[in-house]
């Protein structure tokens, strides 16, 4: 199964989640309480909130990720570096056959030693609730649910 | 000698119900609730001596209540959906893994052996 890619080829962030560092325009609040010690956990993040403000909750999370820390619109480089952070990007807009293959990938060894902090701007469990995203891809998306 | 606290999280009401009655009935203190808000609260404010949680709840995981909570809680997994990696999350976090359906005499076998484990095999540091 081929599937696209929008990442970029160095693992930097997709155009529409650029690092935002020094952008004032940054909205959303402070992190959840506690978010740096979950992140520590290595389990897989779902964070879900506004596009700005996964992009300031990315920027302030990411000294407590895993390196290397990958970028992917959907599972592509899922292992190009076993035991790294991925951070998965839109993960509200796979298809059937995406999540599919997801869950595939997760379901391998090299997978599940790869923390993947997936990043949705609409709420993800609305699209579990209208069979629109399988719940069981969600739940091991979500060991740790942040809501900003 | 007051009996042992336990919190049941389970979205399922003939589920908490159950559970309930059977920790009663075998001597424990239980309690339980329907929600990860709510048990998120009461793990903040009085954490019991056991937890008992569902992965599904709505839409969060219930092992999130393992791994926030600010201290060691012995707790069993109960789920109507076998996930091994989610097993094995579970199991690295010192939680024992069980999927419905659970006999009553194999969970309070669990029960009583989470609940007499050695403070560092009981859960999560």
């Amino acid at each position: 199964m081929r599937i696209s890619s929008k990442a970029s080829p160095r693992g930097e962030s997709p155009a529409g989640l650029q690092l935002a560092a020094s952008d004032s325009r940054v909205q959303g609040g402070p992190p959840p309480e506690g978010w740096t010690s979950l992140i520590g956990t290595r389990a897989n993040v779902l964070v879900t909130g506004p596009a700005e403000a996964l992009s300031a909750f990315v920027r302030d999370a990411r000294p407590a990720m895993r390196e290397p820390v990958r970028w992917a619109a959907n599972a592509t480089l899922l292992h190009s570096q076993p035991g790294h952070t991925l951070i998965l990007t839109d993960v509200n807009a796979l298809d059937d056959a995406g999540q599919q293959w997801l869950m595939q990938q997760l379901n391998e060894p090299d997978g599940a030693d790869t923390q993947v902090i997936s990043l949705s701007s609409v709420p993800l469990y609305s699209l579990v609730e209208t069979n629109r995203f399988d719940a069981a891809l969600y739940y091991r998306l979500n060991t740790i649910h942040l809501k900003i | 000698m007051r009996p042992d606290r336990v919190l049941i999280v389970d979205d399922d009401g003939a589920t908490r119900r159950g559970l309930v009655q059977l920790l009663a009935q075998a001597g424990y203190d239980a309690t339980a609730v329907g929600t990860f808000d709510e048990a998120r609260r009461i793990i903040g404010a009085s954490p019991p001596d056991l937890l008992i949680t569902d992965i599904r709840l709505e839409a969060y995981n219930g092992l999130q209540l393992i791994l926030n909570s600010p201290r060691t809680i012995p707790t069993i997994v109960i789920t109507g959906f076998a996930d091994p990696v989610l097993e094995a999350e579970a199991r690295r976090g010192g939680a024992a893994y069980l999927v419905k359906p659970v006999q009553p005499v194999e969970l309070l076998e669990v029960v009583a052996e989470k609940l007499a484990a050695p403070h560092s095999q009981r859960g999560i540091q």
